[in-house]
């Protein structure tokens, strides 16, 4: 069996939860129940049912290479409704075991050609070990349901450890995607890096075993 | 699978240089140490001692000899 055709068929396993294997243009985001995933770790489109996890993540301190920010209630469910209502974002939460771990978004989408990706999980508590899970279905979502081209993402320079990540499994450093942001009061450099299509099923390959691991109910780490 | 012969298995998957590494090691001093450590050591556990480590309790570890330490009895000595 080739890569790719042992690919396909786990991603198939993986997104038997999918409602419809649906293309972005058939999307109504608003009202769609996606869920991408299986019980063990899945993306779930963001709604108001998760305000409060999403604050309270939000306004904790996630670290050095994150905007240490306080948001309320209001100005979050403002900020949401205006993403809901843009064609080309779509904001998932994640779901661990069914409870809260983060957030994962694909913004920028262009249809049939690329987006960015980009994710928060929870940092301080054992969930971070599901951050390959969460990339695994980011991905996967943009390649297998989207079918988009590539995908990229910016790193702030000197979060190494997510940089090292996405290295590993595949991503290239690439400097049309390069940027900079204010970061903490201070404008930092963020490290673009891109994945083709192409180069997908090779980093499938690579974390296969750990995101089988990570996907199934029974091997799952447990967090409680 | 006694303490001795668990030591090598972990010290690769940490990326921690077997002759250096102790009880005392700090994970967040390792360069490589981050969330797909945590999450090799959860399988590389798994599959020699056939224990599902807990993730939350295994990300409180601070030190090499805190998780010999959850791992307790199910390594022989």
């Amino acid at each position: 069996m080739s890569e790719e055709s042992s690919l396909a068929g786990y991603v198939e396993i993986v997104s038997e939860r999918i409602v419809d294997r649906m293309r972005l243009d058939q999307l109504e985001i608003a009202k769609a129940p996606l869920r991408y995933g299986t019980d063990a770790c899945c993306l779930v489109l963001a709604d108001s049912t998760y305000t409060k996890d999403i604050l309270n993540m939000r306004n904790s301190d996630l670290g050095a290479h994150m905007n240490r920010i306080q948001v309320t209630e209001e100005k979050h469910e403002r900020w949401l409704a205006s993403r809901l209502a843009l064609p080309d974002i779509l904001d998932f939460v994640v779901l661990i075991d069914g409870k809260f771990g983060g957030t994962a978004s694909l913004t920028e989408i262009e249809r049939g050609v690329k987006c960015e990706f980009g994710r928060m999980i929870i940092p301080n508590d054992g969930r971070r070990v599901y951050t390959l899970a969460v990339e695994f279905l980011g991905m996967s979502f943009a390649f297998e349901v989207l079918g988009l081209e590539e995908i990229y993402c910016a790193v702030v320079e000197g979060n190494d450890s997510i940089l090292r990540l996405h290295l590993r499994h595949g991503w290239k450093l690439n400097p049309a995607y390069n940027r900079k942001a204010a970061v903490n009061d201070r404008m930092a450099r963020l490290v673009g890096l891109s994945i083709s299509r192409k180069e997908w099923p090779n980093s499938f390959a690579g974390m296969k075993k750990l995101v089988r691991r990570l996907l199934d109910k029974d091997t799952a780490p447990a967090l409680t | 699978m006694n303490k001795a012969e668990f030591l090598p298995h972990l010290a690769q998957v940490i990326e921690a240089d077997i002759g250096t590494m102790s009880e005392s090691t700090v994970l967040n001093e390792l360069p490589n140490w981050d969330s797909m450590r945590l999450l090799e050591v959860i399988a590389l556990v798994d599959e020699q001692l056939g224990v599902n480590l807990n993730a939350n309790q295994l990300a409180k570890c601070e030190t090499v000899g805190q998780i010999l330490d959850i791992l307790g009895e199910k390594l022989a000595y």
